[in-house]
């Protein structure tokens, strides 16, 4: 119990230092979000300092941050300049779109990497295993960047797939074409996102369960007469899972954050392009937010999975690894 | 059928070869045969390297992918263990045949509750509901010694001692009540008291449910505590069986006698000035550069010139006695 | 020197430990953690060119000893003395003109070697960290070798080719490369079999007779102390609760845990002379 206390405050003391941090480097980034409307000579200067005042602008950092504070205390996360609406509402609009198609990737990934690692693990050293670790090693090693726009590249070359862009929401279309439009439109994403993460996690699933597989305690299982596959559920898996759930915190910290790249290449409209766009305009409250959202999936992802953690490895729960 | 008399196991010429990655293949178990009978503690006193661990493993048929057995027979209830398909192999182990791991530290699950671990034996064998499951899993605990079987259940491995984790490895052992026990180095690892604890818990069992006990062991005192029988194993082959009590008094195999002579040294002798122990000279023999002829011959106090060239044969210079040794006939 | 202990002429005490004490700081919560004792008030001393058996149960505290008398870790209290030097609170930097004088052999030779080297770099490690040159590393790990009876050609093989007590020689040879004058050997015997055992120990009898070395010998196992040791101390609870030569304490113990340990030991010896006799 005093372990999730721990825990949960080091959470808030990081949200509150990563909040610090962003007022003061998008402070500190030059340029502000009325550097264009200055060049234009047919604005005054009183009505660019009545703008930035409007926005709080021409306050010093500790008020703003202060007020800030307080206002989020209250869910008010501030106003967006470029889209002149509050801040919440927009990311949140935005954020349901990329949780979509985060989560179908992590699902989908997860499934894929923990059977195929698995998999892979009971055919150490024979072709497919080699095959498969140079092939992972060759993903890995390339950016995300580079393997979203090759696949883009395929896609629109032998027209795989219509491309089409614009709002998810789907009105005036019946659910059923809204949920095939919507399967077609995630196809292209989803598949980058599986393939690229799976290279990593199922590399990791197939180390850890090798491990486990070698330990007298699966052999002494066997020799018990336990059927194969009771012994992989109930003693291989439990035991290999520990590292595999460090990863699933990972995988559930990039939830918001992680796809932002492939959102921009495949023209998804999350929360990729926004915060991208707010911080090429520097828009103040847009981008914190935006910052601060990502930081709040990644404080509890990494939380979830240290409960996960707890609950998996009794050995972390009696402090029995906890060595002088 | 009077059960005390009939052969449970019986293992014919029993040979397995290992092959090494480095193409050349050792012969691990030579021309093994050996009866066990119901009720019955058969030892098998052999040194590391001698293939005990080898034959063990090859009656469960647990043996690496790189092992061979390609020759013999282990017969169980006139059963042929070698002939069976795996899914027979598996309803054996465990229930009729079972085995008790080396390292008691290794063997259990780190993060199941030893209780649990003994329930998924029994889940595999027996058709018991849950609840029953349970109750069977606290006799069990009593039986190998816990006071407090309740609470050990949910206890987990890394929190329990090493003679403690030793018998929950036992309990998990007769939870089915196998015909045959095999108990793999069961004492090794353990100083002392501990050992006489296990030891007296093995014989227990044979006495309360008719177990027949396959000791294996380097550790000749634990023989003189369990074993009726003893087979003396050295690189391999056995070289000399017979009933404890005349195997120790009078060994024929210079090999056994050489170990009797080294477990009666190292015990405290009267203190005089310090005292070199009796040693046999050399190592272990070298599996793969096997000669023609006896395999303990080079390091033989008592070797003659046939010893190098031909490879005794098993004789019986006295009923219920074997030995192979030139020094008793060919 | 200032820490130079007044040695005695007629028994010089190579290895002089008083009032040692270490204690641990372990488990507990965050701040109630309790620190515990795992060796307190400890005196003994060696002779030159003799040994001293330290036993005890497991947990009673003596690999706590042997690790602060080589100063594998740092004593909380109580002087070491080595040579006529206290040890027990050098730095670092002071330990580097000692450490080749103390070496130890740990229990599980297969732990304590690096199964990748071969034969060779086990051994010329140490000669490799005092700046020796190839060949007259190479030079001292061959005579090294046929110290512990073990054929020079093997230098190259793996480690991993070795047996068991074959690695054990390994790391007695290890050892003997820096000329050490103290050996603590760390429950060097457990987990051989008993032929293993009786060489590596004769092996020890006779290395020490050739080179004057003193043994500090730590065992759970009697039996084989009573034959190896000069002194005896046994321990329990960090303690040492009894301390006297080996044939002293083994005909006329006095604290219960030496009674213990010892008809433990003698419950074996008799069982086997009971069902075994004399071998023909």
């Amino acid at each position: 119990m005093r372990y999730l206390g721990r825990t949960l405050l080091h959470a808030i003391l990081l949200l509150a230092g990563v909040s610090i941090l962003c007022f003061l480097f998008t402070e500190m980034a030059p340029g502000s979000f009325f550097d264009e409307l200055r060049l234009n000579p047919q604005v005054s200067p009183e009505t660019i300092s009545a703008l930035r005042s409007r926005y709080g602008l021409d306050q010093p950092l500790i008020v703003r941050y202060g007020r800030w504070v307080r206002s989020a205390a209250r869910a008010d996360f501030g106003y967006s300049i470029a889209y002149n609406a509050p801040v919440a509402p927009l990311l949140w609009g935005r954020a349901k779109n990329t949780l979509l198609l985060t989560t179908t990737g992590m699902l989908l990934t997860w499934l894929i990497s923990v059977s195929l690692g698995v998999w892979l693990a009971a055919r150490r050293g024979r072709m497919l295993d080699q095959a498969f670790r140079i092939a992972s090693s060759f993903v890995i090693s390339i950016p995300e960047v580079v393997i979203a726009v090759a696949l883009l590249a395929i896609v629109v070359r032998w027209r795989l797939l219509p491309m089409s862009a614009g709002p998810l929401n789907g009105e005036g279309i019946s659910f059923w074409n809204h949920l095939r439009d919507l399967a077609i439109r995630m196809l292209l994403p989803v598949t980058i996102l599986v393939f690229v993460e799976s290279a990593i996690i199922v590399r990791h699933v197939r180390a850890s369960v090798l491990e486990v597989l070698g330990t007298p305690f699966v052999q002494a299982a066997h020799s018990f007469g336990i059927s194969r596959a009771r012994v992989l559920f109930r003693f291989v898996l439990p035991a290999a899972a520990s590292p595999a759930i460090a990863l699933f915190g990972f995988s559930l910290a990039g939830l918001v954050s992680g796809s932002l790249l492939i959102e921009v290449v495949c023209g998804w409209p999350g929360l990729g392009p926004l915060i991208l766009e707010a911080t090429l305009s520097r828009d103040f409250y847009l981008v914190i937010g935006g910052i601060m959202l990502s930081a709040l999936f990644m404080v509890g992802g990494n939380l979830i999975a240290d409960v996960m953690l707890l609950a998996a490895d009794p050995r972390i729960r009696t402090g029995a690894l906890d060595a002088r | 059928m009077d059960r005390s008399t009939e052969n449970l196991l019986r293992i014919q010429g029993l040979g397995v070869t290992y092959s090494q990655p480095n193409g050349e293949s050792l012969r691990a178990l030579d021309e093994i045969s050996l009866q066990l009978r119901s009720g019955e503690v058969l030892g098998i006193l052999g040194e590391s390297g001698c293939g005990k661990s080898t034959l063990a493993h090859a009656i469960i048929g647990l043996l690496p992918r790189h092992a061979k057995t390609d020759s013999g027979e282990i017969l169980f209830h006139d059963r042929d263990l070698l002939r069976l398909s795996e899914t027979d192999l598996r309803q054996i182990r465990g229930c009729g045949i079972s085995m008790i791991p080396q390292e008691p530290e290794l063997s259990l699950n780190p993060v199941m509750p030893v209780g649990a671990q003994i329930a998924e034996v029994l889940r595999a064998h027996l058709p018991l509901t849950s609840k029953e499951r349970r109750q069977r899993v606290t006799d069990l605990l009593w039986e190998v010694g816990f006071d407090q079987p309740a609470r050990i259940c949910n206890v987990y491995p890394h929190q329990l001692s090493g003679g403690q984790r030793q018998r929950i490895v036992i309990a998990q052992a007769i939870a089915c009540e196998p015909a045959v026990l095999i108990a793999d180095e069961p004492t090794s690892k353990l100083d002392g008291p501990l050992r006489s604890e296990i030891a007296d818990l093995l014989s227990g069992l044979r006495q309360k449910r008719a177990t027949a006990i396959l000791v294996i062991s380097h550790d000749l005192a634990l023989m003189t505590e369990l074993a009726d029988r003893v087979a003396v194993m050295y690189s391999g082959r056995i070289v000399e069986l017979g009933t404890r009590r005349e195997m120790f008094l009078r060994p024929f195999h210079p090999y056994t006698h050489a170990l009797l002579q080294l477990a009666q040294s190292s015990l405290i002798t009267v203190p005089g000035a310090k005292q070199r122990f009796p040693q046999i000279e050399g190592e272990p023999a070298n599996v793969v550069a096997l000669q023609a002829g006896c395999r303990f011959e080079p390091r033989c106090p008592e070797r003659m010139s046939m010893c190098v060239t031909h490879s005794p044969q098993e004789v019986a210079p006295e009923p219920s006695r074997s030995v192979s040794c030139f020094k008793y006939g060919e | 020197m200032a820490n130079s202990f007044p040695t005695t002429e007629l028994n010089h005490a190579y290895v002089r430990v008083q009032g040692l004490s270490k204690g641990y700081v372990c488990g507990g919560r965050w701040c109630r953690r309790v620190p515990t004792a795992a060796a307190s008030e400890i005196d003994f001393e060696i002779c030159a060119g003799k040994t001293l058996a330290l036993v005890g149960a497991s947990g009673s505290g003596k690999s706590t000893v042997a690790r602060c008398v080589t100063r594998l870790e740092r004593p909380d209290a109580g002087q070491i003395w080595l040579d006529g030097q206290d040890i027990a609170q050098l730095r670092r930097r002071d330990l580097v003109s000692v450490r080749p004088k103390i070496q130890m052999i740990f229990q599980d030779a297969v732990t304590s070697i690096n199964p990748r080297f071969s034969a060779a770099e086990a051994i010329e490690e140490p000669l490799r960290i005092q700046g020796k040159s190839r060949s007259e590393r190479r030079s001292i790990a061959e005579a090294a070798m046929q110290e512990v009876a073990l054929p020079p050609a093997g230098l190259d093989r793996s480690v991993m080719e070795f047996s068991g007590g074959q690695r054990q020689r390994l790391a007695i040879a290890r050892a003997l490369t820096t000329r050490p004058k103290l050996l603590v050997l760390d429950e060097a015997f457990s987990g051989l079999d008993l032929s293993t055992q009786a060489q590596i120990a004769n092996l020890l009898l006779d290395l020490q007779a050739a080179h004057a070395l003193t043994y500090l010998l730590i065992s759970h196992d009697l039996a084989l102390v009573s034959n190896m040791a000069d002194t005896v101390a046994v321990m329990a609870y960090g303690r040492i609760v009894e301390h006297g030569g080996t044939q002293q304490i083994v005909t006329d113990p006095k604290h219960e845990e030496t009674r213990k340990l010892l008809s433990s030991a003698k419950a074996a010896q008799s069982q086997l002379a009971r069902r075994a006799g004399a071998s023909a």
